[in-house]
């Protein structure tokens, strides 16, 4: 076993224990958009019947409502995070960031239509 | 700017290196084989042999249809070849060979060694020949599956199939998505924790950009495969009517789980294809790709919205058109990001200097043909015109557009331009030229006419058409296409073939390549770094780390081209930014696998033939292997805690993340059978049916749950400690979480004998005792784990073996705890809510 010893004596010198926050909050920050979108066309599939039930759209405009909060809330954290005035050379945090603004504006616009369908077509047709 | 820039100690390995890389010689070594490229090459190898045999049974379609009124085939065969046809190209084909390049390529691209679990991707691939081998071994017996490549309920269940056909299929598929399911665990914690110090998520090559996504996916489409099969089988097993309406059961409820996985089954295959082309189009325009950050955005929004589409093959199944308007939305979407990655591919090459050869050519080829099958694909997104066109010849040429265009073509690409590197040798450009053309006329001639069938009112999966339609003078047109298509692979292959046995052998980097697998040898040495590198860009070999570009993780890859005798070392990175943080150590070959996966096929076999002697004689010839797989002994792992120097154990360990991707998995099969039960409840007008006995309240249930967190914290308790740690407490402890597992299975047994449940009557106690046997299952697997770590902590004390397996344990415990969390919300917490006590 020749090296073992010199093995064991060598340390992760500047190697600290976990990823930077800052760049697995961008990774959560750009998988917001894509989770809320998720849930909200699920939501939306469930309350098909009720609503139908009830006769009134109005559980579409709120969910579609929290959704689309939540996800230009991410999306506006991200962009802080890219910061595409920066002149800093391309960072994986700045990455993940730019992944979080087109992720929260292409999930918005999916959410928005999925939401706006429901004013188009009668939930009981 | 060359493979010799990039320093990986290639030169001079020592010889210690090689003698722990290299697998044992002759028939013994082939079977004990683990390393990455041999599985990975079997796998592409086994699944072109089911491309061939898929592509067989379609000439015997076309040859049947070629002319109306044909008897080539009689209409029961017909139903048979488009099955196993569909089947062995969706499973035993795409996926695998996918999955198969990926496994080869990705761990040489980040810079790492072999997988991290080499013998689970060993027995993965025996999973898949033996699931390959039951799906086929029904041709012998004459009862092949008939029932489509989706299977849909009422036809597959047991009263309109009473025969086996169905049950080899519902079995072999199981087999091959279990394996599907292993190599993309494999893939995601290589991708994740295994990549060059220095490869932060945005310098990762695209290809291994698009394998991590695809086996995201797979992790969470596959499940919901694997859980339908597995309650249709027990349908059609035990009477349990989950699928049938006369015992409170629904036929949707296939469909639904079936395209849960099927529609990203689609991106699934697509996507990694287009990996494929993002890392060709670059090098054969010689300019790094335009739009890098837009392809992996894309990849994860096509990854995301495919699981929002599954309805959208459901839209002549009656369902409210405003669930259809919100679905069509959804899947008219997905063309942006789709749109995006071809852009980008398109001004890559325009502002490069293409070389127009063969894996370019492929490329060219998927890009027209792709886009065709993506317009009629947003044409059938609208769902007044899929009403029309649904189940007819125009459908059957989207897909043949959309599979044959984004899969086979890309992937050929592929083969050719890495076929240097899998085989060492050069494959012909002419032959390769031929091969194309061939295959890109024959296969429009062959599928083009197929639209304007469709749209004639030509349904699919008939076997036959009456003179008098007209529909001849086409249908022999696609057939002829279709023999052409079909030479045109044969070349390809042979091509292959030919070069394997006899063609020149090839450089290093024949392409001039960015990413690192051309760093290496063609083929790469066992052990493909001698010095694992360093990156520092996108393009590693375009643009190569400058010496002392991270010293501290250079000290350590510096040592590892020297190990001790028969240590297979690897280093360990963080996920997002790609940090140095020490090494893991790998087991070597073993029979194991082979034998674990052999136990497991028996066990199905039994299950087939309605044996039980023979289902007994599997299952516990499986646990036995299990057994003997993770015995201390079995691997390298057996080296004491002194000797480890830089390699990362217990909690730290790659063993903890496969631990968690493990349990990850669990939770999303639990999940489907949670979402089976929940639809069922909201389908069925009466739920629970009458004469259901009453559940009892929650209570009960919340103390087993408590037990289960009581094994959980004991084991917790019970890790060894690092340094000096006692032996004692360890193994008692552990022990003791065993014993309370067995508290916890016997309170969860007895709060179900109370119940009185019928599962052969009703879908809803069915239901209620599937999911009660799942947390039984992995309950009694936690115990067992529990008893082994407590007999190997007594017996070895503080080692490295048993602090991960406490580890294990200790995460294994939390998920059993969770998961009966969730069964007892499902089940108790749920209609007491709605109110219904019932
Ligand atoms: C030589 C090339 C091929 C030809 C000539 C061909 C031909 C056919 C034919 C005739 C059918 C039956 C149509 C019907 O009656 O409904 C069919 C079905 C199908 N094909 Fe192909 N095919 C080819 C390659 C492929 C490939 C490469 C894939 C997948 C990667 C594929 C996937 C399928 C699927 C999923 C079905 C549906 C089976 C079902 O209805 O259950 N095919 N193909």
């Amino acid at each position: 076993m020749a090296g073992t010893e010199a093995r064991t004596r060598t340390a992760f010198a500047g190697s600290r224990p976990h990823s930077p926050p800052e760049a697995v909050r961008a990774l959560l920050l750009a998988s917001v958009g894509p989770a809320l979108w998720f849930g909200h066309l699920n939501a939306s599939y469930l309350l098909v019947p009720p609503s139908c039930e009830w006769r009134h759209g109005w559980a579409f405009v709120v969910v579609t409502a929290v959704a689309l909060a939540g996800i230009s809330g991410a999306g506006r954290r991200s962009w802080a995070l890219w910061d595409p005035r920066s002149h800093d050379g391309p960072t994986v945090v700045r990455f993940l960031g730019m992944a979080g603004v087109v992720l929260a504006g292409l999930f918005a616009l999916t959410t928005l239509l999925v939401g706006a369908s429901a004013l188009v077509v009668h939930p009981c047709h | 700017m060359t493979a010799a820039d990039v320093d990986t100690g290639r030169a001079q390995p020592a010889e210690r290196l090689t003698s722990a890389w290299q697998a044992p010689p002759g028939l013994p070594g082939w079977l004990m084989a683990v390393n990455h490229k041999q599985i990975g090459r079997r796998f592409v190898f086994t699944a072109l042999g089911f491309l061939l045999v898929g592509g067989l049974q379609s000439m015997f379609m076309r040859w049947q249809l070629g002319g109306p009124e044909q008897d080539v085939l009689s209409p029961d065969a017909y139903n048979a070849l488009f099955t196993m046809h569909g089947t062995t190209m969706m499973f035993l084909f795409a996926v695998p060979i996918l999955e198969g390049l990926g496994m080869y390529l990705v761990p040489l691209m980040v810079g790492a060694r072999d997988l991290p679990f080499p013998r689970l991707n060993a027995f993965g691939y025996w999973l898949y020949v033996f699931g390959g081998f039951i799906l086929y071994w029904s041709f012998v017996t004459g009862s092949v599956p008939d029932g489509g490549w989706f299977a849909y309920t009422p036809l597959a269940g047991p009263e309109y199939s009473p025969g086996s056909n169905l049950d080899f299929w519902l079995l072999g598929v199981t087999l091959v998505e279990i394996s599907g399911i292993l190599g993309a665990l494999e893939l995601v914690i290589v991708i994740l924790r295994h990549r060059a110090p220095g490869m932060a998520l945005h310098r990762m090559p695209l290809f291994a950009w698009s394998q991590l996504v695809m086996s995201a996916m797979i992790l969470f489409a596959f499940p919901a495969v694997v859980v339908a099969s597995l309650l249709l089988e027990v349908e059609r097993k035990t009477g349990a009517p989950f699928y049938d309406p006369d015992g409170g059961g629904n036929p949707l409820l296939w469909q639904h789980l079936f395209w849960i996985f099927g529609h990203p089954e689609v991106y699934i295959m697509l996507l990694p294809a287009t990996g494929v082309i993002s890392a060709i189009v670059p090098v054969f325009s010689r300019r790094p790709i335009i739009g890098y950050a837009a392809i992996v955005i894309s990849q994860v929004a096509i990854a995301v919205l495919s699981f929002g589409l599954w309805v959208h093959h459901m839209f002549t199944t009656g369902l409210p058109p405003l669930v259809l308007a919100f679905f069509a939305v959804s899947s008219a979407l997905i063309a942006i990001p789709s749109g995006v990655q071809v852009f980008a591919w398109l001004a890559t090459l325009r502002f490069g200097r293409p070389r127009w050869e063969t894996p370019l050519l492929f490329i060219a080829g998927f890009i027209v043909i792709f886009t065709l099958g993506g317009i009629t694909g947003v044409m059938v997104a609208a769902f007044p015109f899929d009403a029309q066109v649904h189940d007819s010849y125009f459908v059957v040429a989207h897909f043949h557009y959309v599979l044959i265009g984004g899969v086979v073509f890309p992937l050929f690409a592929g083969l050719h331009h890495w076929w240097p590197k899998l085989v060492g040798r050069q494959p012909s450009e002419s032959l390769g030229k031929v091969a194309f053309w061939t295959m890109f006329v024959g296969f429009n001639v062959a599928f083009f006419p197929q639209h304007i069938l469709g749209l004639r009112g030509m349904p699919r999966r008939f076997y036959t058409y009456p003179d008098e339609y007209g529909w001849g003078a086409l249908n022999l047109l696609s057939t002829l296409g279709a023999f052409a298509f079909a030479a045109g692979v044969l070349v390809f292959v042979t091509n292959l073939v030919r070069t394997a046995r006899s063609g020149p052998e090839a450089v290093d980097d024949p392409w001039g390549g960015d990413t690192l697998e051309w760093a290496t040898s063609s083929p790469p040495p066992p052990y493909n770094f001698a010095v694992p590198p360093v990156v520092t860009s996108a393009q590693p070999l375009w643009n190569p780390a400058p010496a002392g570009a991270d010293p501290t993780a250079e000290a350590v890859l510096a040592r590892l081209a020297d190990p001790p005798a028969g240590v297979r070392e690897q280093p360990i990175t963080t996920a997002v930014d790609g940090r140095f943080r020490g090494v893991a150590l790998l087991p070597g070959p073993s029979y194991w696998p082979l034998v674990t996966a052999l136990a497991m096929a028996v066990a199905m076999v039994g299950v087939l033939v309605d044996n039980v002697p023979l289902v007994v004689v599997g299952a516990s010839g499986t646990l036995a292997a299990i057994v003997g797989w993770v015995r201390p002994e079995a691997g390298t792992v057996g080296m004491r805690r002194h000797e480890l120097g830089d390699v990362l154990d217990g909690r730290r360990s790659t063993g903890v993340w496969g631990a968690a991707a493990g349990a990850a998995v669990l939770a999303v099969l639990l999940a489907y059978f949670c979402y089976a039960h929940l639809y069922l409840a909201v389908s069925v007008e009466t739920w629970p049916p009458e004469g259901t006995p009453p559940l009892p309240a929650l209570r009960p249930a919340v103390l087993v749950g408590i037990i289960c967190l009581a094994a959980a914290a004991s084991v917790r308790a019970g890790r060894p400690r690092h340094r000096g740690a006692d032996r004692l407490p360890g193994a008692g402890l552990l022990g003791l979480g065993a014993g309370v597992g067995v508290l916890a299975l016997a309170g969860g047994a007895s709060m179900l004998a109370d119940l009185g449940l019928s599962g052969t009557e009703r879908a809803h106690d069915a239901s209620l005792l599937v999911l009660h046997a799942f947390v039984g299952v992995i309950a009694l697997a936690g115990v067992g784990i529990n008893a082994f770590a407590a007999y190997q902590a007594a017996r070895l004390g503080d080692h490295p073996w048993v602090s991960a397996a406490a580890a294990i344990s200790a995460t294994w415990w939390t998920v059993i705890a969770l998961s009966w969390a969730a069964v007892a919300g499902v089940v108790y917490g749920w209609p007491q809510l709605l109110g219904s006590g019932g």
